[in-house]
């Protein structure tokens, strides 16, 4: 079934609509919102996750399949609901970062072997991944957002453009800019993919 | 890779060590306890809050339906036994000079006839209460014929009066002008012999005119318009001549009763030998302690006994009525364009009271 069709289930009183649904979205939505959040304030994400889901839940009634997709609402809304904690606790995240030496990835920085790394390897990946978390968190906000959008709830140009009220140009080359300064971050792990291939 | 979707970036985003990170299991139980919650069927209210609702609680105005008892209350205390004012024409200084006189009143054709009690009472009873027909009446009546100046300007008295008794109104306690609005309240069931002696009827005569159309009519008509003590005695007007120096003519004694107090502007008030000029202005409540008494029950009977209180009233300067108060009794004696008469009174105790104390208020200051 549909993620629309267990949503309006949902609204009509079928509990396990929503179970499954959230079954299907947990994780991608979560990760969505800790990695906008940034390294800096993961602590909130378990927070900002479950706004997300009240305010999903608060607005069943509102949701009409002829809009949006349900995943690009959900994402929307945990993107703006993100964004302003970023906004509130801007000023909290430079020194959070600095103090930050229980990091969840520390523990794959001192495992991996990033000397010979190896594009089979799938601890490449986790440490390109690292790697690129911590990319993202050097990016401002707003490229931030676009890149994950775009990336990780594959929305296109025109519906990022749309999701985040911009103009269609400058969506594009606000994400032009993230890609151009990720690949700048991640020019170490990029140049031996390069050599492989 | 598209220009701007890079896939070695892409997987390394799906790759990335929290890539399986899941919520706490608080927060998950959380949000999907809220989910339930929220679709959740409500539990059965109970029968009287159901009742309650299904009775328009919630939507009903009972405030404003209080509201509008507690003003509809308000406004019946404060107007509790109080009249209800009515339309009022614009007023003019108390004391002023009588308007210009509208044409002379004429009395319709009136039979000489005696003074019968249905008549009398009639005509009691529209002395003060003018009818339609007695106005138009007068209207189509022929020219008046000049006599007996003074009755004229005494039957302008009604309007006059009402000036007076506005221009008193203000100083008056409440029971004062009940008792005024009383005693001048026109009965509704007036009849055509009592309109010819209507003194609101002659009050639109103009002192040019006096004495002439009213003069005519009340020199031909039966004792008018009186009450009925006084319109039963007024056959024999001659007890009446003789308590009056000039000694009118019988009708005339008896309109010269009915004519209400003019507007005076001093008063000389004469007791124990002491005497007292106040002008009216500055006579509190005595023009309507005086004018309630004058419209007070009349009698013919001469004084009782020497007067102790004498008030003179004039009206710039020239007399106008003298007031004399004997025990019970009070006798009235008035002064037109050289005439004068008197009829005596016998006001009411706590009216009589009044004017003396009002009297040694004014003589106190």
């Amino acid at each position: 079934m549909p993620d629309e069709q267990l949503m309006l289930a949902y609204a009509q009183g079928d509990a396990a609509a929503f179970d499954e649904l959230y079954a299907r979205h947990e994780g991608a939505l979560y990760r969505f919102v800790r990695r906008l959040l940034g390294a800096p304030m993961a602590a909130q994400a378990d927070e900002v996750f479950q706004d997300t889901w009240l305010r999903i839940v608060a607005a069943r009634a509102s949701f009409t399949p002829q809009g949006a997709a349900w995943r690009t609402w959900a994402f929307t809304i945990a993107h703006n609901l993100a964004m302003d904690r970023l906004r509130t606790s801007g000023r909290e995240v430079g020194l959070e970062a600095q103090d930050d030496g229980s990091d969840p990835l520390d523990w794959l920085a001192a495992t991996l072997d990033m000397t010979h790394p190896s594009s089979e390897d799938t601890a490449f990946w986790r440490a390109a991944g690292k790697q690129l978390l911590q990319c993202l968190d050097e990016l401002p906000e707003a490229q931030r957002a676009a890149f994950l959008l775009h990336h990780e709830d594959g929305a296109s140009v025109e519906d990022l453009a749309q999701r985040l009220g911009l103009q269609f140009e400058t969506a594009k080359s606000r994400l032009r800019y993230a890609l151009q300064k990720l690949r700048g971050c991640m020019r170490r792990y990029l140049e031996v993919l390069e050599t492989q291939s | 890779m598209t220009g701007l979707r890079d896939a070695r970036l892409q997987k390394a985003l799906e790759s990335a060590p929290d890539a399986d990170l899941r919520p706490s299991e608080p927060v998950r139980r959380n949000i999907l306890a809220k989910a339930h919650q929220a679709v959740a069927p409500a539990p059965a209210a109970p029968w009287w809050k159901a009742l309650w609702d299904s009775a328009g609680r919630r939507n009903s105005p009972w405030n404003a339906a209080f509201a509008t008892l507690v003003i509809a209350g308000f406004v019946t205390v404060l107007w509790f036994d109080r009249e209800v004012p009515g339309p009022r024409q614009e007023t003019t200084q108390a004391g002023a000079p009588p308007p210009a006189a509208a044409p002379a009143p004429a009395a319709p054709a009136v039979d000489p006839a005696p003074a019968s009690a249905p008549a009398v009472d009639l005509a009691a009873r529209a002395e003060r209460a003018p009818s339609k027909d007695a106005l138009q009446a007068r209207k189509s009546a022929p020219a008046p014929v000049p006599q007996q100046g003074g009755l004229a300007q005494d039957a302008a008295g009604p309007a006059e009066a009402r000036r007076e008794r506005r221009a008193d109104t203000k100083p008056l306690r409440d029971e004062d002008t009940r008792a005024l609005a009383k005693s001048t309240q026109p009965p509704a069931d007036a009849s055509k012999p009592a309109d010819v002696a209507s003194p609101s009827g002659l009050a639109e005569a103009s002192p040019r005119a006096e004495g002439t159309a009213g003069a005519r009519a009340l020199a031909t008509a039966p004792p008018p318009a009186a009450a009925p003590e006084i319109a039963a005695a007024a056959p024999a007007a001659a007890p009446m001549a003789r308590s009056a120096p000039p000694a009118p003519a019988a009708p005339r004694a008896a309109t010269a009763q009915e004519a209400p107090l003019p507007s005076w502007t001093d008063a000389t008030i004469t007791v124990g030998g002491r005497e007292v000029n106040i002008e009216r202005s500055q006579a509190g409540r005595l023009a309507a302690l005086l004018a309630t008494i004058e419209r007070g029950p009349r009698g013919q009977e001469p004084l009782d006994g020497p007067a102790s209180l004498k008030i003179e009233l004039s009206q710039l300067g020239v007399p106008a009525d003298v007031l004399e108060v004997a025990g019970a009794q009070v006798r009235w004696t008035r002064q037109r364009a050289g005439q004068r008469w008197s009829f005596v009174a016998k006001p009411e105790p706590t009216q009589l009271q009044a004017l003396q104390d009002e009297v040694g208020r004014l003589l106190g200051r």
